[in-house]
């Protein structure tokens, strides 16, 4: 019983770190999906008692209408802070290919989820339409950056994914080369992954340039996340032929290349 | 005049009681199971190796090139790292921002 207590123990022992950061997710998540649904609750009361001061405009109409834009503003600051906290732990959740890159925007998501908490001290100050209407012109302006960031961060998220998963395929694919099954068509094939992989890597590196290039204009954003996105595809599609090429190639490793020739003959 | 009461047979009599007696069938039931496994275990003694149905297929012809020529692929750990690789491939990363209203307060 001690035994068995001992070795469920031991199980139970999880060394990974990237499960801390998966759970940490999940969490994270969780907070956003809760944080999205009180937005969600917010912004209909915020529509509701704006239309209601449209239709009256009363001073008690007014106050409403003032109070209900503060909660929602309030809701939208809390749920944007909340996405990027999970943003910034996802982008752990894979090895990343370019450190650096991946912590300056970690960093970059961190000081950002800061301006929103201190957004909230701001709109708690906010008593009449005067002061509603310049902090939503000033938060216009800075969720340009906030955008570019955020859409920055999702692009080099699915990259680290998609070299993590070049990497792994170039591991097989040397594993695979060294067998002495290996026909020399499938050898030839072997050899053609370097090439293969070059357009991934191609492909991959003109997503990350479109990210670039938008973060050095001016403060207004342009949504360069649908061509990345069409970069990564393409990248995507090249590793999925890889991996076809290779799953077929294994398959054929049970019988070495001279039963092969014998039985074509 | 005395009347003549039918006589039974005391060995037929003693042969029906006997038959009925649970304890005899128990016994009965013992000694039969004991001679079945005391055959079992002169069938298969044991150390005798109980024959197994598939000894009955004819030999491998050993003339015939078979892939234990060359040493045995590790496929299984191949088909891992495949299975690795699908998943990642599969892997939605789409984690797309909340839809907001910039103009709130508007």
């Amino acid at each position: 019983m001690i035994l068995l207590a001992l070795v469920c123990f031991l199980l139970s022992i999880n060394p990974a770190t990237a499960q801390d950061s998966s759970t940490l997710f999940e969490q994270y998540k969780n907070d956003y999906s809760y944080q999205r649904d009180l937005y969600q609750q917010s912004y209909l009361n915020y529509v509701n008692k704006k239309q209601i001061h449209t239709t009256y405009g009363t001073l008690i109409t007014l106050n409403d209408k003032i109070g209900a834009t503060k909660q929602a503003l309030l809701a939208r600051n809390n749920l944007l802070r909340t996405y990027l906290m999970a943003l910034r732990t996802k982008l752990s959740l894979i090895p990343p290919m370019d450190t650096n890159t991946t912590q300056k925007l970690q960093i970059d998501l961190n000081r950002w989820e800061d301006w929103f908490n201190e957004q909230n001290t701001i709109v708690d100050s906010l008593n009449n339409d005067d002061d509603i209407s310049q902090y939503v012109s000033e938060f216009k302006k800075q969720y340009n950056t906030v955008q570019a960031v955020i859409y920055t961060s999702l692009i080099v998220d699915e990259i680290n994914l998609r070299y993590h998963t070049l990497n792994l395929i170039q591991v097989l694919s040397d594993q695979v080369e060294t067998n002495p099954n290996l026909s020399p068509e499938n050898q030839q094939w072997l050899s053609s992954v370097v090439v293969k992989s070059d357009l991934v890597v191609k492909n991959l590196n003109q997503a990350y340039d479109l990210t670039q290039s938008t973060l050095q204009r001016s403060k207004q954003f342009n949504n360069f996340y649908p061509t990345a996105k069409q970069e990564l595809n393409q990248a995507n599609n090249y590793l999925l032929g890889m991996v076809n090429g290779l799953r077929s190639i294994i398959t054929k490793l049970d019988t070495p290349p001279n039963a092969n020739r014998n039985t074509s003959n | 005049m005395p009347t003549e009461t039918p006589q039974t047979n005391p060995l037929l009599t003693r042969e029906t009681h006997k038959a009925k007696n649970p304890k005899t069938i128990i016994a009965v039931t013992l000694l039969a199971l004991t001679a079945i496994s005391l055959l079992i275990a002169a069938a298969y003694p044991k150390n005798k190796p109980i024959p197994k149905a598939t000894s009955t297929t004819p030999a491998p012809n050993t003339n015939q090139s078979t892939p234990t020529d060359t040493p045995p692929i590790s496929n299984e750990l191949f088909s891992t790292e495949l299975l690795q690789i699908d998943k990642d491939l599969q892997t939605k990363q789409d984690f797309p921002p909340p839809q907001i209203d910039i103009n709130i307060g508007l």
